[in-house]
């Protein structure tokens, strides 16, 4: 046996690894199918469907007309206008919030710093709960407006403290350096401390889009008028009261519209933001959770 | 201006000099700190609605104490559902940590066997992907999936058995809901494992192949002990949250036909006040017995895994 041979022999493919493949790649599949068949779902027409007998491998006759449907009532639309204004702005005061007060956290000299801290550790452990928060918005004069959802989902503390642990491992003596050019403490923090975190400020920003994103449990509570509504709000009518949205759809030359087609396009809509941004993110995200685990 | 943070020099100064020092700080500190009062110290002090009866047009201060102050935990122990909601809290609760905990350890240890490097990061991707959508969607695409004319039942049928109605059925619903959770979470899990497996020293690995030990000997001696103190802080978190899992998910997975046999405490509160006439000063008296509850296995967890050595987390 040649040198080579051996040590390939020591990394040969034993009936672990053989079906350790296999299994993973069942996973895969379990993963894949759900959604598979929901694309499939979305791009066929009610006829088809039916003799198809509800599984078909591929689309045979592939239609647009679900994907028409579900745009023909412009909830769709204003929906996904809504997301996207309550993610832009949700975003950056959440990034706002998140940075000022991590910076301020990582000094570690000033007076106070004990009860400032404690003051963000204790809501991660115990919280007022649903009602009263629900409440204070009401309260405020929030409710039907946007900020109703954009101002009570300001601050992730775990993120917080992420960026805190960031700050924290800045040289010392950059910010010395800069004291001594006469740099104040706001251009410091946005000229010095800001650029060297940006890995970790990207991170946050998916994190906390994506958490805008997917929201719709607040407004559910808080934002009474359909009008408001993200797409999350307005998949989930659509899934759960899909005989009063295909009311909304125009009855198109007497054709019935296809209610579960209309629900799985629907699904796709929602989910095609996240579908083409993640595969090319993936590692910023996978970062983001190493942060967390270097963390604790 | 700004000098110097030297924590030394500071502490030699009086107080108000220290904080006019200090100011900009403070300025640091507002937007963050408001936030807080606002919307987690003022729902906090809004707790007192447990003991008030809550008058909308008083608002949170000015309605009047409750006769006698803990009339709403009465009426929470005399009410006939809570007993039985509060024992399904736990039982789903334990069912989602049974699930989710091993889920992702056995996926890391079957990824960190994988030899394929490429495929494995195909095998990432794809994974923690359903992580990252909402429960709304995940809701929409597992009913589509699973309800009696989805794609399990279809091929059921087309293979000549009965189609069974997994969402519809209370003595299944409890599992489904375990397994599509598993099914969203435990690829993005299972990273966190993974990154601890890396940080393992490779050297000990080499040393036990010397030794004679096959990969599962190494796999139990040296992965298994490295993951430890990931694996215990993961499962004081989960611990610390056993009554909060699946409000999301059973939103936007179950009908009313099956919702008594996954109602948990949050779904509880939740159906109580906006689906029917809401009892603010009652609802939160449930919401503040389960942050109690929380916090004190929370404590517990800690206490416990600081008993057996470990680091804890509080």
């Amino acid at each position: 046996m040649t040198k080579k041979a051996n040590k390939k022999s020591s990394r040969k493919w034993e009936a672990f690894d053989v079906v350790n493949v296999i299994l993973l790649t069942v996973m895969l599949i379990v993963v894949v199918i759900p959604f598979y068949y929901v694309i499939v779902k979305s791009l066929v027409s009610q006829q088809d469907w039916t003799m198809s007998g509800g599984a078909m491998l591929y689309p045979k006759n592939p239609t647009l007309v679900n994907y028409r449907d579900v745009f023909a009532s412009g909830q769709v639309w204003t929906g996904y206008k809504n997301a996207i204004i309550n993610s832009v702005v949700g975003v950056f005061y959440s990034m706002f919030l998140t940075t000022t007060l991590a910076y301020a956290l990582s000094k570690k000299a000033f007076p106070g710093r004990k009860l400032f801290q404690n003051m963000a550790i204790v809501p991660m452990f115990f919280t007022g709960g649903l009602i009263p928060l629900f409440l204070v918005v009401k309260s405020l004069g929030l409710t039907g407006s946007r900020w109703s959802v954009i101002l009570p989902l300001g601050l992730s503390l775990y993120n917080m403290v992420i960026m805190r642990t960031f700050f924290e491992q800045v040289p010392h003596d950059l910010e010395e350096a800069a004291v001594i050019d006469g740099a104040g403490p706001f251009r410091i923090f946005a000229q010095i401390y800001l650029p060297l975190v940006k890995p970790a400020l990207a991170t946050l920003v998916l994190f906390y889009t994506v958490d805008r994103w997917n929201e719709w449990f607040y407004s559910s509570l808080f934002l009474g008028d359909g009008k408001l509504w993200p797409i999350q709000l307005v998949l989930r009518q659509i899934l759960w009261a899909t005989g009063s949205f295909a009311k909304v759809v125009p009855d198109l030359a007497g054709r019935k519209v296809f209610s579960q087609g209309i629900q799985a396009a629907s699904v796709i809509i929602t989910m095609l933001p996240i579908m083409c941004v993640y595969p090319f993110l993936q590692k910023h995200f996978v970062k983001g959770i190493m942060l967390g685990a270097l963390k604790s | 201006m700004v000098k110097s943070t030297d924590a030394a020099a500071a502490q030699t100064k009086s107080l108000p000099k220290r904080i006019a020092k200090f100011w900009w700080v403070y300025i640091f500190l507002a937007p963050g700190v408001i936030y807080l009062l606002f919307f987690n110290y003022y729902p906090m002090y809004g707790i007192v609605l447990a003991f008030k009866d809550y008058l909308v047009k008083e608002g949170i201060m000015g309605s009047p104490w409750s006769i006698p102050f803990y009339k709403h935990f009465i009426a929470l122990y005399n009410d006939n559902q809570f007993g039985a909601v509060f024992f399904n809290t736990f039982r789903m609760g334990l069912g989602y940590i049974l699930t989710s905990f091993p889920a992702p350890i056995i996926l890391a240890l079957m990824l960190n066997e994988l030899r394929i490097g490429k495929y494995k990061k195909v095998l990432q991707t794809v994974y923690t992907f359903p992580n990252f959508l909402s429960w709304v969607i995940i809701g929409g695409v597992m009913v589509s999936f699973l309800s009696t004319d989805g794609l399990v039942n279809s091929l059921v049928k087309q293979l000549g058995g009965q189609s069974v109605s997994f969402l519809t059925n209370s003595s299944s619903i409890r599992p489904i809901m375990y397994g599509t959770n598993v099914w969203k979470t435990a690829g993005w899990s299972a990273i966190m494992y993974l990154a601890a497996i890396a940080g393992i020293n490779p050297e000990l690995y080499e040393a036990a192949s010397i030794d004679g030990a096959g990969r599962f000997a190494r796999m139990y001696h040296i992965t298994l002990p490295g993951i430890r103190p990931t694996a215990t802080i993961i499962l004081i978190l989960a611990f610390a949250g056993i009554l909060n899992n699946g409000f999301d998910q059973i939103l936007n997975m179950t009908n009313p036909v099956v919702r008594p046999s996954v109602e948990i405490i949050d779904t509880y509160i939740y159906q109580k006040t906006f689906a029917s006439t809401p009892n603010y000063g009652f609802s939160t008296a449930v919401g503040l017995s389960k942050s109690v509850i929380n916090l004190v296995f929370l404590l517990l967890a800690n206490k416990i895994t600081k008993l057996f050595g470990g680091d804890g987390i509080v």
